[in-house]
């Protein structure tokens, strides 16, 4: 017997604020986190969260004192698992004990605590590092100390697949429930990649915009980093109902793939191959109208991808969706954009909104899609989002309200 | 270096707070890890210059044993 999963509680933190009420808030409204950077030796625009909003509200000091030195990836992922484990009431639920599994997604570990230790290496020339740059930077970190904090003694661990991570680890966790392994499952995403040597290396590879993220739009000049948390419970609908939680929604279908083919650039083919196996997973006919959470970089390449793998697979029915790109309010997330991504497509779902693509300055020829460019009121009750790696690393979600 | 600093520099290492740090508390009823010693050990070498071994902090020491043991480095 196959279980049904559904999500009872969801919890987030970004550039727009910490928690899912102000995130989308600031979403519907429009308002975008990205400006200019004021964080040491960074400079440019991104999505960053101010280090007095850095930090869980949910928890007592005395409840971190056990996990050690925390990164702020730690410290991002503690704060929406916290959110999202409070809304489901399974806050001391005996479930979280034995049949519960934390499932995290990170694109990479606790950058600026391995910055800080090369600083004292390479730059002062120090012999020692931090004793706690080890277990403090892992990117299974996050994963962990969510664990302890909860005291959930099921399967734990982060998967990694860059900028797909949080989707895959969404995905993989609904697996875990379908198939009976665990009931509940604590999985999303984290990165605090606004670090000093992570936002070197970004924009070395010279894929970041130097003015705005315009997805799908004319004199688009690249992505523009974000950081942040998202992550969901996850719920067989049956352990759900008998303890009457409040269900928000179903995660239905989960397509994954791999492009097999370049390290940067996306493959349509993969990407479409992605879309299909999530929509034949949930269920769902590829002409069922749908909002969709597109990847939606603003990078030369992405988008023209993204859009041609999305015609390849809903043919004329393309029309019948909305689609999309939240990016361009939060920022890329990297590891947590996927979880992050389609957390607000469900509250889109939820609330019958779906929020403006900003910047845009006209659609680039190449990216015709049925964009909502501004606030649009919806009634679907699908919701598609994508999300595409390097490494051609792709994973698909699909939700339906409850 | 006052007494004063090295508590402030225990309290921020360990995440325990300052009220707790009694001078006469152990290591081991202030549940003070290992990773918390080496990693207060470590910070007070950075901070004072006095390298002190995890091994010579047995867990039966006290705050003021620890500190005391840091002062007298500092002025060796």
């Amino acid at each position: 017997m196959m279980h049904k999963v559904v999500i009872t509680g969801m919890g987030c933190v970004s550039g727009l604020g910490k928690g899912v009420e102000a995130n989308w808030s600031a979403l519907q409204d429009g308002a975008s986190a990205i400006r200019p950077i004021q964080r040491e030796g960074l400079g440019g625009i991104a999505s960053w969260i101010a280090a007095e909003d850095s930090g869980p509200v949910h928890l007592a000091s005395a409840d971190l004192r056990a996990l050690g030195k925390l990164d702020p990836l730690s410290l991002h992922a503690i704060e929406a698992a916290s959110e999202a484990v409070e809304q489901s009431g399974l806050r001391g639920h005996p479930v979280l004990h034995h049949r519960t599994a934390v499932l995290m997604g990170c694109g990479s570990g606790g950058n600026a605590t391995i910055d800080t230790a090369y600083e004292r290496l390479f730059a002062k020339g120090q012999a020692k590092v931090h004793p706690q740059t080890i277990p403090a930077s892992m990117i299974a970190a996050p994963a962990a100390q969510i664990a302890m904090l909860l005291k959930v003694h099921g399967p734990t661990f982060t998967l990694s697949s860059a900028c797909a991570s949080s989707a895959h680890a969404l995905g993989e966790a609904m697996h875990m429930i379908r198939s009976g392994r665990v009931d509940v499952a604590i999985a999303g995403g984290a990165e605090a990649c606004l670090s000093q040597g992570s936002w070197t290396a970004w924009r070395s590879l010279g894929v970041l915009a130097p003015d705005a993220c315009r997805p799908f739009s004319i004199e688009r000049k690249g992505m523009v980093l974000g950081e942040g948390a998202a992550v969901m419970v996850l719920e067989s609908q049956d352990h759900a109902v008998a303890r009457g939680a409040t269900v928000i929604a179903e995660l239905a279908g989960y397509g994954a793939s791999s492009d097999a083919a370049h390290m940067t650039a996306p493959d349509v083919d993969g990407i479409a191959m992605a879309i299909r196996a999530a929509h034949a997973d949930a269920g769902v006919e590829v002409n069922v109208p749908a909002l969709i959470s597109s990847h939606g970089t603003g990078t030369q390449l992405n988008d023209p991808a993204e859009a041609a793998a999305m015609r390849a697979v809903y043919g004329t029915a393309l029309d019948r969706h909305d689609v999309i790109a939240t990016k361009s309010a939060h920022g890329h997330m990297i590891g947590a954009a996927g979880a992050m991504e389609f957390l607000l497509g469900i509250r889109c779902l939820v609330h019958g909104i779906a929020p403006p693509i900003l910047n845009h300055l006209g659609t680039s020829a190449d990216c015709a899609l049925p964009l909502v460019l501004s606030r649009q009121i919806i009634d679907h009750e699908v919701l598609v989002s994508n999300s595409f790696a390097f490494g051609g690393l792709n994973a698909v979600l699909i939700g339906r309200k409850a | 270096m006052t007494n004063e600093d090295i508590m402030a520099l225990i309290s921020q290492e360990t995440g325990l707070e300052r009220e707790k740090l009694a001078p006469d508390a152990t290591l081991a009823t202030l549940d003070i890890s290992s990773i918390d010693l080496v990693s207060v050990l470590f910070e007070i070498e950075d901070r004072f210059g006095v390298e002190i071994q995890p091994e010579d902090i047995p867990p039966e020491s006290t705050l003021q044993q620890l500190i005391d043991r840091v002062t007298a480095g500092a002025k060796a």
